[in-house]
């Protein structure tokens, strides 16, 4: 069950080809061989097979040329930062420096290809951000999961933002796991399945009403799910449903798809009215 | 309780990847409007491998856009500016404002590297994983210059990393997902200035009861704390909040090695763990490696050395 659901989240979202394990030997010969015969059972992995060996090579490429050095990679960045970034605004940064008050509170996914400072230009002082896994918020819970808890609560008591938005994406590796969990529910990892799970609603609508849907397309429709399981899981906070009702808060709910490169946002939209005498 | 989701979508950019020709926005009135770009047609039919963007050209194409986008946001039009957006007319500025931004990260960047993108698109390889703060000032992204495909992030208050014996965390998942299936070679938690996590850290009175979210969580750092406590009694406040803010990374960075996947591929030199702290008052960035051979990770106690430390300016 372990390597069947690894190897699942490794075919939704990796760039490593399958472990030593699975493959016929080590030699290079050998290896070649093992790929081609799977690609000739499995036609449909030949696109994903040729975007993994593209990356194979590009990065034998560049081992060839220069080892990757971390420490080097951020220094670069860094210092492009301070020169293009900080430097060139002195007095945004004197601001920033003295406290922060962003108008958004952002969940989006630890995915490396989805940092709201890049899909939607978020620039320093602008958006408080929280990443994890598949951009999930958990209800609220005072023993478990108090980390988005602090967060939530810091954001709206604290720094007074005016907008949560929930960001789900495409190709979510996370939102496969939780659909690919069987029914039985047993689990192979120690943290990730568990996690994941707190968007069970979504995984059920998505499989009540699948029909003849691909799982793919299921997948596609539980990312935007889960985005409003966690939305309504917001409001089992009570200075986040306060915050809404007085209408000091409005909370969003957003799909970017980085396959289409489109992008979808949507309303919460939750009030409550004043009491109609029936008599 | 009962509510509707109000399913009012704007949808930016509906255009499959693959049709090249035209785009179209979307205005906030739902009326469309064809719009074309140049379309990098060559890239599209393209067989050919392309090696992965080096830094600088992102960095290049960086400065353009961050010279359009910051002239935009200096404009007159106040629905360009996030700050001004509750005077510029509420919902519909913001709806403007998100498709603003995200159109602008399409034309500059996602067009830009249309082949890289649609290979990240099929699969991620970033050597990274990075841990920061939810601080609206220290994304790594802008601060460190992590671009699309290169750092798998969590953000959190105070970017702590609880031990695995405190349970189920948001952080285990994703230290699970970036260690054994992602497999990427480098972890860095990176910490900073004036950090509203840590002073809370630092203020919480041990005999008094908090029903607070914020202290349950921030008392994960509680022995980098104590350290700072008993190393820093003489110094005022505000040095002993710095001196815990570096403390408390080389505390995550020691509660990683409490999961056996983290310490496993640690000791066999497959996985680097790594501290960075940025002061955002003096734009400085300090970075060092932990040397696993020096630390010590025991119930009773814990110590650790590390490495490689340098200080950027």
């Amino acid at each position: 069950m372990a390597r069947s659901f690894k190897k699942c989240m490794m075919l939704c979202c990796t760039g490593k080809i399958s472990s030593k394990e699975d493959m016929a030997g080590d030699s290079y010969d050998d290896a070649i061989a093992a790929l081609s015969d799977l690609l000739k059972d499995k036609a449909e992995l030949g696109s994903l097979a040729a975007a993994k060996i593209k990356q194979l090579t590009a990065d034998l490429e560049a081992a060839g040329s220069t080892p990757f050095n971390p420490d080097d990679r951020i220094r670069t960045g860094f210092d492009h930062f301070k020169k293009e970034k900080f430097e060139k605004n002195p007095d945004l940064f004197g601001e920033l420096a003295k406290g922060q008050s962003p108008k958004f509170m952002v969940f989006a996914c630890s995915d490396s290809r989805v940092c709201p400072s890049h899909v939607l230009d978020f620039q320093p002082g602008e958006a408080f951000v929280v990443r994890n896994i598949a951009n999930m918020v958990p209800p609220y819970e005072k023993t478990k999961y108090a980390g988005t808890g602090a967060a939530i609560e810091y954001a709206v008591l604290h720094l007074k933002v005016e907008n949560i938005v929930v960001i789900g994406h495409s190709c979510c590796g996370g939102i496969k796991g939780l659909m690919s969990i069987p029914d039985d529910g047993t689990t192979a990892s120690d943290f990730i399945e568990q996690w994941v799970q707190i968007c069970n609603p979504a995984r059920s609508k998505v499989k009540g009403g699948a029909g003849d849907s691909s799982f793919s397309d299921q997948c596609a429709s539980c990312e935007k799910e889960a985005v409003n399981v966690s939305l309504g899981n917001l409001l089992t906070y009570p200075f986040v449903r306060e915050a809404v009702v007085s209408k000091k808060l409005a909370l969003k709910g957003a799909h970017y798809d980085f396959v289409k490169g489109s992008f979808e946002l949507w309303d919460l939209d939750f009030k409550v009215t004043p009491p109609v005498s029936l008599l | 309780m009962a509510w509707s989701i109000r399913s009012r979508v704007s949808s930016f950019l509906g255009s499959e990847v693959g049709v090249m020709g035209s785009l179209f926005h979307w205005d906030t009135c739902w009326r469309t409007v064809p719009f074309s770009v140049p379309t990098n047609s060559s890239s599209a039919v393209s067989s050919r491998t392309r090696p992965w963007p080096k830094f600088m050209n992102w960095a290049r194409m960086d400065s353009c856009y961050a010279a359009a986008s910051f002239k935009e946001k200096q404009s007159e039009n106040k629905d360009t500016d996030v700050r001004n957006m509750a005077e510029a007319g509420g919902e519909h500025a913001l709806f403007g404002l998100m498709k603003q931004r995200f159109l602008s990260f399409k034309n500059h960047k996602y067009m830009k590297e249309l082949e890289h993108f649609q290979a990240l698109s099929k699969a991620q390889y970033p050597k990274f994983m990075v841990i920061a703060c939810a601080d609206s000032r220290v994304c790594p992204s802008n601060i460190l210059g992590f671009q699309p495909g290169e750092a798998f992030m969590i953000r959190n208050i105070a970017n702590l990393v609880p031990l695995m014996k405190n349970g189920p965390s948001e952080c285990n998942a994703a230290l699970e997902f970036a260690v054994t299936t992602l497999e990427v070679e480098n972890i860095l938690v990176i910490g900073h200035s004036s950090c509203a996590g840590i002073e809370n850290l630092m203020k919480i009175q041990e005999d008094v009861e908090s029903r607070s979210f914020i202290n349950k969580w921030v008392t994960n750092g509680n022995v980098a704390k104590l350290r700072t406590k008993a190393a820093t009694a003489h110094l005022s406040f505000a040095q002993q909040c710095r001196f815990c803010e570096k403390e408390s990374i080389n505390q995550s960075l020691l509660n990683m090695l409490s999961y056996p996947w983290i310490e496993d591929k640690v000791r066999s030199g497959l996985l680097s763990l790594h501290g960075g702290y940025y002061n955002f008052s003096s734009c400085t960035f300090e970075k060092w490696t932990l040397d696993f051979n020096g630390c010590t990770v025991n119930e009773e106690s814990s110590s650790y050395v590390i490495k490689e430390q340098e200080f950027w300016s």
